[in-house]
């Protein structure tokens, strides 16, 4: 077993090669963790991840952008390929399975990806429809795997009109599904007004809101079953 | 004064008699509300300019934009599919360019070869005729930086500026090129008197200032110049919050810079009255979209009020407007310019 001081070394330098978009220290660090004997999910939650949060605050304090955000993610995935196939288990207290995609007539799929990513690492199981996608494609496929969570995003404003429809169309085949939308042009009162359930200002905050979604809904559903076991 | 008069005069930076007012683009909104489809005015010049020419009796902008939602057929005239779908502009299918030797392989002279790259053209001649002393009629296209990431692919783009500078340099370079190479037929012969250009993905939502620096504003400043030359204005639209580079849009050499709703306008005259013309900024989709004709009137005059009381600016929506903004809204905000004085 590492040392505490070799772990923190270890998870430090994991951390930064996130923070500092380095795949190549990224690939290297995550090799020494499984050399020395870190529990790959240590290595993988409180290095690469812990890091890939500060990304998302510096995001949010428009210190980076996308193109740093994406480097970054090329480095915590190059450090999750190595790390992830040793992992015993993934377990963040929530498992939730989610439908994700960008809506139809609009095909810009970086801010979804990026969701996409962070609803990965914590262990959710994605459907993920690409971009441009039909809008009855989203209800057919939350029916389908019987996700708890529908993601939607959308980049322009002469597309985003298209979510409303999705959230009606859901909301009324299944009106205990959680919605969340994002994209440029939304924000949270449209949200709001639109009747989704969360609005993913960015992607830290989308993994947020969808943890606490889909933890409601768990709660709603165990409560639903104690009362049918109480009758 | 015609609205063509009105928007040139605030370009001077000079107080028209009332707030001059445009849409930016239209494309989308112009055909859902005339029952056309972009498939279906794709190769029809004649179709394309009437469409344009009766939808501006009813006055909705002081610039009139031919082609707005066909952008990417510029790209696709080099070599890339473009597909149509119900809903949104028309795109393509897949980025053209993956390597450098890609890039070499382009010919800008096979623009001329699109159908329907020559009936925006075609159409924007038969517009300009009809109503080009009125009002100022012009094209789209995408800026440099917007254009070139079409071509490379979005993602690849945004990771090219760290890890091929130089050849996103390039790709940026070449749809620079492409953009003179769109605008010298309509400029030549003295067809348009302005040049328009969207760079959503130039925007301070993707990319940070220095990036901006480096990939966006010296293609911009390429086809500025041109224009220069060529004696024709130019417009451009940033998308997003573009806070932190507004003293950089001077530099740019357009005539006016449209903003997006995200950017506060007071902040904005504070740093570009006098050296840019500005526009903007009425949230197309909170306000324009799902707003009241009343709160429409309310966010237009503060709008107004807070940014263009002393000229050098242009009322318009912080971006092009949903298909489905209510005619009354779009009325409402246009009128309200239309009927403001100015002395």
């Amino acid at each position: 077993m590492a040392t505490e001081e070799k772990r923190k070394e270890i998870l430090e330098k994991l951390r930064n090669a996130v923070i500092h978009y380095d795949e190549d220290t990224a690939k290297e660090a995550s090799n020494e963790a499984l050399n020395v004997g870190l529990e790959s999910s240590d290595a993988i939650f409180n290095g690469l991840v812990s890091g890939m949060e500060e990304v998302g605050r510096l995001f949010e304090a428009q210190e980076y952008f996308v193109p740093e955000m994406l480097m970054c993610a090329d480095a915590l995935y190059a450090g999750l390929d190595i790390l992830k196939p040793h992992v015993r288990k993934m377990d963040l207290g929530v498992k939730g399975s989610v439908v994700i995609g960008t809506v139809e007539g609009d095909v810009h799929d970086i801010g979804k990806n990026i969701v996409k990513m962070m609803f990965d690492v914590a262990g959710f199981t994605i459907y993920d429809l690409g971009r441009d996608v039909p809008l009855d494609k989203f209800v057919e496929e939350q029916m389908k795997t019987d996700s708890d969570l529908v993601c939607l995003s959308a980049m322009m404003t002469t597309t985003m009109g298209g979510m409303k429809k999705v959230i009606d169309n859901l909301k009324a085949k299944n009106p205990n599904i959680k919605i969340m939308i994002g994209g440029a042009p939304v924000s949270q009162d449209i949200a709001e007004k639109w009747g989704a359930d969360g609005y993913a200002k960015d992607a830290s905050n989308a993994l947020k809101d969808a943890i606490n979604l889909v933890s409601s809904l768990k709660k709603l559903k165990d409560e639903a079953e104690a009362k049918k076991v109480a009758k | 004064m015609t609205p063509k008069e009105v928007i040139f005069t605030a370009f001077d930076f000079h107080k028209p008699p009332r707030i001059p007012v445009a849409l930016f683009g239209g494309g989308m909104f112009t055909m859902y509300n005339t029952g056309n489809s972009f498939k279906s005015l794709a190769e029809d010049a004649k179709g394309m300019a009437d469409m344009i020419i009766s939808f501006s009796k009813r006055s909705f902008s002081d610039i009139v934009y031919v082609g707005s939602g066909y952008n990417n057929f510029h790209a696709s005239a080099l070599g890339g599919k473009i597909r149509y779908r119900e809903i949104g502009a028309p795109d393509l299918e897949e980025p053209l360019v993956n390597t450098e030797s890609d890039l070499d392989k382009l010919d800008l002279e096979r623009l001329k070869d699109n159908a329907t790259v020559s009936a925006i053209w075609e159409a924007t001649e038969m517009v300009s005729r009809a109503i080009g002393d009125e009002f100022v009629v012009t094209a789209t296209a995408w800026g440099p930086f917007t254009l070139g990431a079409q071509m490379f692919g979005v993602e690849k783009m945004m990771r090219g500026t760290f890890k091929s500078p130089e050849l996103a340099k390039k790709i940026v370079d070449f749809a620079a090129n492409l953009n003179i190479e769109f605008y010298s037929h309509l400029a030549d012969k003295g067809i348009i008197k302005m040049i328009c250009l969207a760079d959503p993905t130039a925007s301070g939502d993707l990319i940070s200032r220095k990036q901006f620096e480096n990939f966006a504003l010296p293609y911009l400043q390429k086809v500025t110049s041109w224009a220069k030359i060529k004696g024709v204005k130019v417009l451009v639209h940033i998308c997003g919050d573009t806070s932190d580079r507004l003293d950089l849009f001077p530099k740019m050499g357009a005539d006016c810079i449209s903003l997006d709703h995200k950017v506060d306008i007071a902040r904005a005259k504070s740093e570009l009255l006098g050296k840019i013309c500005f526009a903007g900024n009425v949230n197309p989709v909170s306000v324009l979209n799902n707003g009241t004709p009343s709160e429409v009137e309310e966010m237009t005059r503060r709008c107004i009020e807070t940014a263009g009381l002393e000229g050098g600016f242009v009322l318009m929506p912080g971006c092009d407007i949903p298909p489905t903004v209510p005619i009354k809204n779009v009325e409402t905000f246009v009128n309200i310019a239309r009927e403001w004085k100015l002395n």
